[in-house]
This record gives C-alpha cells, structure tokens and sequence, in this order.
C-alpha cells in the first residue's frame, strides 16, 4: 500500500458500493415499495434500451434470447442467463431510482398459498395513479396482446415447500436446475395470460419477482453446493449480455445479496 | 384439449436378492421425457402409471397410477418470418458460440421412486406411462391460430439411481479401538 493510500481518510472507505439487497414482496417497507415502483413507472416510459420493452423484449418477442430446459447432455444455461438479465434489468432500474433493488415473491410461502400474487402487483391503482407492478402496454408493433393480463389458478396449487425443499436437496447441479425450472414453469402456466408463454412473459412485471425468487433459491443452493464445472461452460457467453457464466456465480462480484427484509440509519 | 400419449413396455428394475447380505435396490427413480415439443401451448402434464385410459378428469391419487406431473412453459406459437423457429434451419458450424436456438426440444423429468418401487413389490415387470396435458386456457388464447394443441415428444426413460453413500453396517470400519485391540 502506498503512503498515499495509507493516509486516506476512513471516509474514503465509506465511498464503496454497498452490496445491495434484493428483499421480500410481503416485506417492503412503504418507501422500498415506492422506490421500486418509481423505477417500474421510470423505465415503462423509456423506448429505448433503457427502457422495459427493451429489456421485457429480450426475454421472448423480438428478443427471442432466453434459455430454458437444455437437451441433454448440456448443461443447463437457464440459471446463469436469468441471473445476468436480472442484473442488467436491476442496473437500469437503479439508473433510474437508485435505490430500487428488485424484489422476491416467495410463491411457496403460506401467505402465497393463502393469498395468491402478492397485492401490491393485484391492485390496477395506488391512490389515483395507475400502478406499474400490475400491468404493461406491450409495443403493439410486434404482433402480439396490447396489454399484459393475467387468470392466476388456485393459490393451494402453487408449488409447495415441501416440493421446494425436495428440489433444493438435490446435489447434482443439472438435476437441480431442471426441477428448479419446472417448479418455475408451473408458476408461470398458475400465473397464465401472458406470463404463460415464454414469447410474452417478461412483459408482466410479476414476472421479475418470480425470478428474482429464482434466483435466490439458486443462491440458497449454493451456499451449499458446489460444483465443478468445465471451462467451456464457465466461460460461456451469455448474450446479449457482456457476461460469461463464471462472472454469474458469485453474488458478492455482482454486488447484490438476498434478504428478508433490511432498514438503514446514517449516522447523525 | 390435447390427447393423452401413452408409452409401453418401460421395463422396471428387478427386486434385490434377499440372499445377498446387503441388497441392492435403486433409492431414486426418474421418469425422463425426451425431445418434448415446447414451441407452442403451455401445459402441466399428469403422469399415470398403468393407467391408459388416464383424461385430465382423473383422480391424481395413488389409485389411478398418478405419479406427478411436469410443466411446459411453451413459446405460443412463432412471431419470426418464415424458418424462424425452426432449429433444423439453422446451420451448423464448427466454431458456433452462439446459444443452443432456443426452440430445440426439451427434456423434462418427474421423480416416481415410490410409484415404481411400489408397482415392482407387487410383482409388476413392466410399466407403462400415460400424459396427460392439461392445456392453461388463459395462455393458450394469446398463441397464434396455426399452434396445435397437442402434446409431442419421442421417447420416455425410465432411470433409477443409487445415490446413497452411506456405509452400511457390514460395511462400516471397524472404529479404531477395535482394530488397535487387534
């Protein structure tokens, strides 16, 4: 360490980038709540590649980029993808509010099986305003519905956790990822309308809390498991992001973590 | 609504010899689905086992052979030009990084250890496994006009596993005070 650098001042330490939390639905405070909705109103009125038909668009039409169940015998790039697209998606809601962060939906929880989608994404209104987590005007240039929409099932038929804990105890990580995905596939087809088809899903802003949720039980995952991976896969690219799947697997070098809930005081 | 498929003749594993000291018998079982179609409708598939007249009206109990079911999150028909979607239309390159065309076939699974360890105790050497697609209404109205309702794929496997590593009690080594005492 250079002299220079040793004398700093201790302020210059707090001029890093926290990680930041990505927390749960049912547990925002009333100003996260607002914040991710400011940023969802932010980037649905952005046309550009900032904005949420940009990024919704990757997903299915016109995009076309997502992957899903692989066939054998490769190794599934549903997870690295997903995870690389929510943190591009999570960068441009942040350029627009910075404090956003996206949000988890844990359909597995009692309140879930209780209340079915969370109600701050049920609700068309906040106040007089409509509210951005409900729905999205798909660019009627692309062929498909005008509006997202959606005939969620009966919440009892969610996946439940002991189907959750059955998937999250498996240790091979292609076996893993595939049950993780059909667990994902079934809340999308319980979700229905748009977010049952893969070409119009990303359009529904549930859709980002669903795999924002994921994502974390990918993460969960990984805390205890860890497998070995060749280089070809590990330095696959995952367009159209700048990103390879080596870049994926470690949450801290995306700065971000998985919380319940987190509440911050600066000092006075 | 789609018809059931229904596949014969899945062989199931052998009973263990109760002569050996310690039998060997799977602990895990997977019912493998191979090159299923995913271009068009979303479904929950319904598993039965010996059950061929299983419809999407039948009890999902052990009963009617129900052993679980998988999910396909279809893509709701193609939205590209013509060729867009199909993945034999895409060449084939040595030096290709680009990702797998995203409409190839898929492989599903559903996990039937206790189906198939009960049918194979009760004598049963051979199984077979009806589909049972439940079509989502609402998805299925946003798919193009030219999407079939109908579930396809080639082929069914039926995989058990051993997955335990746990010693056994004839195999465990002797604690150290035993073999020290030796």
């Amino acid at each position: 360490m250079s002299a220079t650098a040793a004398h700093q001042p201790a302020a210059t330490a707090l001029t890093r980038p926290p990680i930041r939390h990505r927390k749960n639905v049912y547990l925002l405070s009333a100003s996260q709540l607002a914040s991710l909705r400011a940023a969802f109103e932010a980037v649905m009125g952005i046309s550009d590649n900032r904005g949420f038909q940009y990024f919704a668009g990757l997903h299915g039409v016109p995009g076309n980029y997502c992957v899903h169940h692989p066939p054998p015998p490769a190794i599934s790039l549903f997870l690295p993808w997903h995870r690389a697209y929510l943190y591009f998606f999570e960068l441009a809601l942040r350029d627009q509010v910075p404090d956003a962060t996206l949000t988890w939906w844990d359909w597995s929880s009692p309140t879930a099986h209780a209340n079915g989608l969370p109600r701050v994404y049920r609700v068309p209104t906040v106040g007089a305003d409509p509210n951005p987590l409900y729905e999205f005007a798909i660019d009627p240039s692309l062929g498909g519905p005008s509006v997202t929409s959606r005939s969620p099932g009966n919440p009892a038929d969610l996946p439940t956790r002991l189907e959750l804990q059955s998937v999250m105890s498996i240790q091979r990580f292609n076996r893993f990822s595939s049950r993780l995905e059909d667990l994902h596939d079934a809340v999308h087809g319980w979700v229905g309308g748009t977010m049952g088809v893969i070409a119009w899903a990303a359009y529904d802003p549930i859709f980002w809390a669903h795999h924002t949720n994921i994502d974390r039980l990918w993460s969960l995952w990984q805390l205890d498991n860890h497998p070995t991976f060749p280089p070809s896969y590990l330095d696959r690219a995952l367009p159209p992001f700048p990103m390879t799947v080596r870049q994926t697997l470690n949450l801290s070098q995306l700065g971000y973590d998985y919380a319940s809930a987190t509440s911050h005081a600066t000092v006075s | 609504m789609a018809d059931p498929v229904t596949v014969e003749g899945l062989q199931l594993p052998g009973r263990p010899d109760e002569e050996t000291p310690e039998p060997i018998d799977f602990d895990h079982a997977d019912l493998q689905f191979h090159n299923v179609d995913h271009s068009g409708h979303s479904y929950e598939v319904r598993v039965y086992l010996n059950n061929p007249d299983a419809n999407a009206d039948t009890g999902r109990d052990e009963a009617q052979g129900y052993a679980g079911s998988f999910h396909i999150f279809g893509h709701g028909g193609c939205y590209g030009e013509e060729g867009h979607c199909d993945p034999q239309r895409r060449g084939k390159h040595t030096f290709d990084y680009r990702l797998p065309h995203p409409l190839l076939p898929m492989m599903k699974s559903v996990e039937v250890t206790g189906a198939v360890k009960r049918l194979r105790d009760e004598g049963a050497e051979q199984v077979s496994a009806t589909l049972v697609p439940i079509r989502y209404e609402s998805s299925a109205e946003l798919a193009g006009e030219d999407v079939k309702d109908e579930l396809t794929l080639d082929s069914v496997s039926l995989v058990t596993y051993e997955t335990s590593v746990e010693a056994s009690a004839a195999q465990a080594p002797e604690p150290a005070g035993s073999r020290a005492q030796a």
